[in-house]
């Protein structure tokens, strides 16, 4: 099958929060460790499962963002990926989320010239820093494709991919004619790995870069930001100090009573 | 001349029992809205044949009830609803579009915004209108809640907005004059693209799903085992609760994946949140600082945690968690 992965290149959020710059009013994307969106390596996971499960298969990554994203998509080149294209330019900073599917939409079509058409786009559910998880519903519609969104599974099923989404009591198998478009969570299983020897093929990848010259997109955004602040913690925790553990213990439990929490 | 141009959309979801799910939590809010608009609240309700849902939504400040009524949507299939909501839309578009924090309207919300080429704010806590301005000032927070951002689209029309899980309360209450309406007829021209193949039940269901469950007992990194998930099991049990845990717990293939709370995970408001060797980080508490009660036990007095707990016990989890166990045993006997 023809794959196509789109990976965002994130601020490592769990490992902590970018600083805020008081007097920009914004927030120093550069202040934190750069990685591969978490959601989107769960995309990669599930795209090269599918990949390896039909023979001849080419999986290719996908990036919007600056020249430092380069970094991500050889990532996924040391992991599974047989090709990447960067999207990058200034005209491509500060994007909204429903901008950035048409940018990352018309960036589809101009691959598909060289690559072919993708059966399956794979995303991540959410961008970590953004969180809008408009992307992959923009990137259908854009497209006109099908979704499946919140799968964690896909198998090739003839002319269709069969999505596998975790759903309230169990699981849904849903059937989207291709070409589609899968919005990913957590694949079940040990993930794959960088190997030495596709890290050093990953190094010297030719990575050819997309910019707004080779993109006929609209990027005007119609959402503004009007501010960013810190919100404030009540901060109001009754601490519940005794001598030991166990009578601590105890003393929140009769709080719990107290307040016909238990 | 549009006339829906004043008037506030929410979009109501339909249980499988015929019930309202997702979206009339809203309705209060759009009634405030389209108040300062000058224009109509409006309910469109999505499969609700029956006419439960559209009864409810009539009830919690809806001026008017469209019921979407058509075999063609399709819950698998969101290019159904968009085509539907596309329709009605032929008569003018609304001042905004607003969503529940379900994955249907969520994906639903992003189609719409890209189909009709408007701003969208995701997760949003409040919505109001400034004096003096035409559009909506959206607060929404970003970074897991280290930060709020206030957003607003002043060109495009739809402003479409989706709620943040568990951020709206049903509430409200009837409007004056309320109006029902079905609209079904040229609906049924709809084709979905994608179909539902077969659902397969979980096995060994009947456990207490931790977004069902009244009381949660989570578990951090501070646990420190898989095994020491059995006490906070017990607890949970106890309390007719369910378990969940952070992502270093997952991360460390010591509960499974559905049992995760937090930004790669479930968001979640119980009435009682005991976290166990919890951190705190924004990553965790953005999936549960809506809980009504978080208690905090952690062995680091400076954990972040306890700024959004209402009691807190510095201390080990070892010793603590058995002894408040043989308490509330206690205290029941």
């Amino acid at each position: 099958m023809n794959i196509l992965v789109c990976i965002k290149q994130t601020p490592d959020t769990e490992r902590g929060c970018p600083d805020y710059l008081e007097g920009a009013g914004r927030i120093d994307r550069s202040s934190t460790e750069r990685i591969i969106n978490v959601f989107d390596s769960y995309a990669l996971e599930a795209a090269s499962r599918l990949c390896d499960a039909c023979p001849g298969s080419k999986l290719v990554a996908l990036s919007l963002g600056p020249a430092e994203a380069k970094a991500v998509l050889k990532e996924a080149l040391s992991i599974s990926a047989d090709k990447a294209y960067l999207v990058s330019g200034d005209a491509f900073a500060g994007l909204d989320a429903p901008a950035s599917a048409r940018v990352l939409a018309a960036a589809v079509r101009r691959i598909e010239q060289d690559e072919g058409v993708f059966d399956a786009i794979f995303c991540g559910k959410a961008s970590t820093d953004g969180e809008t998880s408009v992307v992959p519903g923009g990137l259908a519609e854009e497209l006109g494709r099908a979704l499946v969104s919140g799968c964690s599974e896909a198998s090739s099923d003839g002319p269709a991919v069969l999505a596998k989404r975790e759903v309230k009591g169990g699981y849904e198998l849903i059937s989207a004619p291709t070409p589609c478009v899968l919005s990913c969570v957590k694949p079940e299983g040990s993930f794959k790995f960088p190997t030495i020897r596709r890290k050093l093929a990953a190094n010297r990848a030719l990575i050819p870069v997309l910019g707004p010259e080779d993109l006929a997109a609209d990027t005007a955004g119609a959402t503004k930001v009007l501010r960013v602040y810190r919100p404030e913690r009540s901060g109001s925790c009754d601490f519940i100090k005794c001598e030991t553990d166990e009578e601590s213990a105890a003393e929140l439990a009769a709080r719990l009573s107290a307040d016909s929490l238990i | 001349m549009n006339a829906n141009a004043k008037d506030i959309w929410v979009f109501v979801e339909t249980a499988p029992d015929g019930l309202a799910a997702c979206g009339i939590e809203l309705l209060d809010t759009a009634a405030q809205l389209a108040d300062a608009y000058g224009g109509a609240s409006v309910a469109v309700v999505a499969g609700s044949a029956d006419g439960t849902a559209a009864a409810e939504a009539a009830l919690c400040g809806a001026d008017r009830v469209v019921k979407l009524i058509s075999g063609a949507l399709s819950g698998v299939s969101t290019d159904t609803y968009a085509a539907a909501l596309s329709q009605l839309m032929e008569g003018g578009r609304p001042a905004a579009l607003l969503f529940g924090a379900s994955p249907l309207s969520r994906e639903l919300a992003a189609r719409m915004a890209c189909r009709l080429r408007t701003g969208i704010t995701t997760d949003f806590t409040a919505a109001r209108i400034p004096s003096g301005s035409d559009s909506i000032v959206w607060t929404r927070p970003v970074f897991g809640g280290a930060y709020m951002a206030e957003t607003t689209c002043s060109g495009a029309r739809p402003q479409i907005g989706v709620a943040k899980q568990n951020a709206f309360k049903r509430g409200g209450s009837a409007r004056p004059a309320v109006e029902t309406v079905e609209a079904g007829g040229s609906l049924s021209k709809i084709a979905a693209l994608c179909a539902l193949r077969e659902f397969v039940p979980a096995a060994g269901d009947g456990d207490l799903s931790i977004e069902d469950a009244q009381v949660v007992v989570a578990g951090g990194r501070g646990v420190g085992s898989a095994e020491g998930f059995g006490q906070l099991r017990e607890l949970a049990e106890l309390l007719g609760g369910a378990v969940a845990c952070s992502r270093a717990v997952t991360d460390a293939d010591w509960m499974p994946n559905s049992a995760l709370v937090g930004q790669t995970g479930k968001t979640i408001a119980p009435k009682l949140y005991i976290a166990c060797g919890i951190s705190g980080a924004m990553q965790h508490t953005c999936g549960m600082e809506d809980s009504d009660c978080v208690i905090a036990i952690n062995k680091d007095p400076e954990a972040p945690i306890f700024e959004i707990a209402k009691y807190g016990v510095v201390g080990d989890l070892n010793a603590v968690i058995p002894a408040l166990i043989e308490e509330i045993k206690r205290i029941r006997a």
